[in-house]
């Protein structure tokens, strides 16, 4: 499965990937983002009257032709994001002719790399895995192939439920948790957000579905039976059951929309098929660079 | 469009069989998808959990389903009306004679076949359709015109019932003809045995004719030999194509006295004699005037033929005693009576009161007072005419008129098959018809006299010719015997039921001896009336063979026997009678109803075999791609 997963085309449509995040940083290391310290990077941010002890080096000389008084350049502080990366893996994801899991690990393969690229600090989870089967606190670049490995090697399975998944998890200080789900157990998911931002967490909820969910080709006398608890259900499926489905799908999606305005959560809905550049065009169509 | 059979109906339990198999058929395919929470919340919202719901895309079982409802239809045979007018006015015509109580398909009679093929075409009757029934019998009777309400019209058929009538159907052609000559499409359709002729008329005939065993009893009749002692004789005729063996049961009242036994061949007519018959049961029942009753024992196509009916009646001459002085023309047609022994004087002052004669006939002359008993014909009495007591008088004395005028026949028993007949009289009495008497001869002059009436007063009949048999040209007509004859016959006749045994459709005279109201009940519990005719009443309602009883109610009781009309309508089947352009006998009522059809109606089974075709061609291309 995960042989040729992350392919050249996968790397080509890296090259474009930059991941940006709303919030200031406060972490204690150095990093690529902008945090509310002032420091020493070349960023130019305020000025300010000349102190003693100032390096004379950072003196504005053309302020002082205009105005005869010594003024001094601030620079901003970069600080390193932290990211948490989680993935669902559980049996609903591995379903589809092209696999929403395949592209769930595309995905956070994606975000692992906008987040090294950058130098920031990531950690990586399986849903539903125990915490010596993560990737915690990894950065910088060549932990990427870190990453593209354990990837390629985690194996689909179990259930999936987030609220219980996320309250286990003690984030610490501010950062980012990227989601990425078809979120078919959306009832408990409000509550994980509101978890999340309690705990200062800038959300980024990514919904996968495979096309077969989107376009159902069942018909006729059929028995349904959920791959993650094998629940049965006899249905019927003829054109008015399908048109059913249909406007069932579309309260579903609009329902994960409204969820993550009310919750402050930025949403990207992509479908398994769909190309990783898509996928990146709408994350930053949904978070701009500031 | 009607149907012709029904019977294919019950092919309709096959649909639920066909849906049955479906829903049998029907294995749920085992499909995996990621949750089942879309179609969960999806079917939360559908009615579409009916167990209906599956059969929305079976289109092979509706194809299938409409396949057989097309078969079970083409085996109804469906006919479109070949005429669109043609239910404006519908005239149907059953033969109710004797020869349909046959009989015809197992358990129902011919005419019972008949009013269940009626009835079934009355229920698919278009509305407003204006339906004449009659029937044929005796004679051609309506028993509705013209009649829309199905529920009028089945009342009608229903009340159609059998008769014993001798009766020929094609009579019927003809009335229908003439009665439906100015409507417009009109469709006719005979119920029949017979082998009709229609000629012109756009009719259809349902041939009801059938094949069976039959053998009937024609006639029985009995002799007196010379030692008193009496034989019995009963005709029987095999009108079957087996040889006949039965045995014949001869009773006296209801008492059997004897039983012959009978072998014929088919077609042939035999005679079974019943001889030495005990004297003493032959005496008894001659005295209390029994009917005697022949019955074939065993079952056949037609039982109403099988009794026969008779009395042993004992033919007594007539002694009749002529008062003329010289009249040829009276003493030449007195001889014509084979059992009647005249006796001749000149004056009425000869008469010997100590003679009784059970006619007197007096020419020219009246007695003081008439004889104490006998019947009395008085030709030109010049007198008034007295009772025996010397003190009644019967008849006034006349107007002598001595005029000449033609004398006509009223409509009566006595001018019977002489309508229209006149003669000429040079004079004659002018005389007041008593009130016991129907006058039967009215000169044509202005003053419409009665110059002859008869009549009876309750204890004799008495006739009387108001004018002198010489001066009249009637003598010299051929008419002349027949008039006599039947005159003679009205004033001897005493005896209460002078015919008690007739054949089913003749009239039964009555001379009751006191006036009263008789009823009598026929062979079906049936009760009706006897019709007062002045001298005699009659009863005309014999349509069942059988014994008839009379009864006035007060203890009076008499029997008459009505006998099935064998020679004309035996004879059940008719396939052998050679008509040009009749309906072909011998045929099935299937065929004849399939013939019916092909006539009147337009057969719409092989556009329903096209569907059929097109459909299991349709349902095959269907299933191949399916598969």
């Amino acid at each position: 499965m995960a042989k040729n997963l992350f392919d050249a085309e996968f790397f080509s449509q890296l090259s474009h990937a930059k991941l940006f995040t709303k919030q200031r940083m406060n972490s204690a290391m150095n990093g690529g983002r902008k945090s509310s310290a002032k420091g020493s990077s070349v960023e130019f941010s305020d000025f300010r009257e000349y102190m003693l002890g100032d390096d004379i080096r950072r003196i504005d000389w053309n302020a002082y032709g205009r105005m005869d008084r010594f003024f001094v350049k601030l620079f901003m502080e970069e600080k390193e994001g932290l990211f948490h990366i989680f993935f669902d893996t559980s049996d609903s994801m591995n379903y589809g002719e092209t696999s929403k899991y395949d592209q769930a690990r595309k995905a956070a393969a994606m975000f692992s790399y906008m987040v090294l690229e950058n130098l920031d600090r990531m950690y990586l989870y399986p849903s539903g895995r125990q915490k010596d089967s993560r990737v915690s606190g990894i950065t910088g670049r060549q932990a990427f192939q870190k990453v593209l490995k354990y990837l390629e090697e985690v194996p689909s399975g179990g259930v999936t439920d987030w609220n219980k998944e996320l309250r286990n998890h003690s984030f610490g200080r501010r950062g980012t948790v990227i989601l990425i789900s078809d979120f078919f157990e959306c009832e408990s998911l409000e509550e994980a957000l509101r978890f999340l931002a309690f705990q200062k967490q800038e959300v980024i909820l990514v919904q996968i579905l495979a096309k077969e969910e989107l376009h159902p080709e069942q018909e006729g006398h059929c028995n349904l039976i959920d791959s993650e608890n094998g629940k049965e259900m006899r249905v019927t499926v003829n054109h008015g059951v399908l048109e059913q489905y249909e406007r069932t799908l579309s309260g579903f999606l609009d329902h994960m929309r409204e969820l993550s305005k009310r919750c402050q959560a930025s949403y990207i809905f992509c479908e398994s098929s769909d190309p990783l550049t898509k996928l990146l065009y709408d994350y930053q169509r949904q978070i701009p660079s500031n | 469009m009607q149907l012709t059979y029904l019977w294919p109906l019950f092919g309709l339990v096959l649909i639920p069989g066909i849906i049955l198999l479906y829903l049998l058929k029907q294995k749920a395919e085992d499909q995996k998808v990621s949750s089942l929470y879309l179609w969960r919340e999806a079917y939360k919202n559908m009615e579409s959990s009916s167990p209906w719901e599956r059969f929305k895309n079976q289109i092979l079982m509706y194809l299938q389903i409409a396949a057989v409802l097309l078969f079970i239809l083409a085996f109804c045979m469906p006919i479109l009306s070949a005429h669109k007018n043609e239910s404006e006015k519908q005239v149907y015509v059953v033969d109710c004679t004797g020869s349909m109580n046959a009989i015809y398909d197992g358990s129902d009679t011919r005419l019972e076949t008949a009013k269940k093929d009626l009835l079934k075409k009355i229920s698919r009757l278009p509305e407003k359709t204006k339906v004449t029934i009659l029937t044929v019998g005796k004679k051609v009777t309506t028993q509705c015109l013209n009649e829309e309400d199905p529920e009028e019209l089945k009342k009608a058929v229903k009340s159609i019932t059998q008769t014993d009538y001798a009766g020929n159907a094609q009579n019927a052609v003809n009335e229908v003809a003439a009665m439906t000559e100015g409507w417009k499409e009109t469709t006719i359709v005979f119920y029949s045995d017979e082998a009709l002729s229609l000629g012109s008329l756009q009719a259809d005939v349902i041939s009801l004719n059938s094949t069976g065993e039959n053998a009937s009893l024609d006639y029985v009749s009995h002799t007196f030999h010379s030692d008193g002692t009496a034989a019995i004789l009963a005709s029987v005729t095999n009108w079957g194509t087996k040889d006949y063996e039965g045995e014949i049961n001869l009773y006296f009242g209801e008492k059997m006295v004897s039983i012959e036994s009978c072998h014929l061949k088919p077609g042939e007519t035999g005679a079974v004699y019943f001889e030495n018959l005990d004297s003493g049961q032959v005496k008894k029942a001659q005295e209390n005037e029994e009917i005697i009753t022949c019955e074939l024992n065993s079952k056949d196509a037609l039982e109403h033929d099988n009794k026969a009916y008779d009395t042993l009646e004992e033919t007594k001459e007539a002694k009749v005693l002529l008062v003329s002085r010289q009249n040829t023309f009276l003493e030449q047609m007195l001889s014509l009576f084979e059992q009647m022994t005249v006796y001749k004087t000149i004056d009425v002052e000869e008469i010997n009161e100590k003679e009784a004669y059970d006619l007197y006939v007096f020419d020219g002359q009246v007695p003081d007072r008439l004889p104490s008993t006998g019947n009395c014909l008085f030709v030109a009495p010049d007198e008034e005419i007295v009772d025996s007591d010397g003190k009644t008088v019967l008849v006034e004395k006349g107007i002598h008129t001595k005029k000449g005028t033609w004398v006509m026949m009223q409509d009566d028993d006595v001018t019977e098959h002489l309508e229209g007949f006149e003669f000429g009289v040079n004079e004659y009495w002018q005389m007041s018809v008593p009130k016991f008497s129907k006058s039967f001869l009215i000169t044509e002059d202005g003053k419409k006299a009665s110059v002859g009436f008869y009549g009876s007063d309750g204890t004799r009949n008495i006739g009387v010719l108001g004018f002198d048999l010489h001066q009249s040209d009637l003598v010299l007509q051929t008419e002349y015997p027949v008039m006599m004859y039947q005159l003679l016959e009205k004033l001897t006749t005493r005896k209460f039921i002078p015919n008690p045994v007739v054949t089913a459709g003749e009239e039964v005279t009555v001379y009751p001896s006191l006036e009263g109201t008789f009823r009598v009940t026929d062979p079906e519990e049936n009760e009706g009336e006897l019709v007062d005719n002045g001298v005699s009443k009659t009863y005309g309602d014999t349509a069942y063979a059988g014994i008839y009883h009379i009864s006035d109610g007060q203890g009076e009781s008499k029997s008459f026997g009505v006998n099935f009309p064998a020679s004309s309508e035996s004879c059940i089947d008719r396939s052998g009678e050679n008509n040009t352009g009749k309906e072909q006998g011998g045929s099935t009522q299937a065929k004849s109803e399939a013939q019916l059809a092909a006539k009147t109606s337009i057969p719409i089974r092989p556009v329903l075999l096209g569907m059929i075709l097109v459909l299991l061609l349709a349902e095959w291309i269907i299933y191949v791609r399916q598969r």
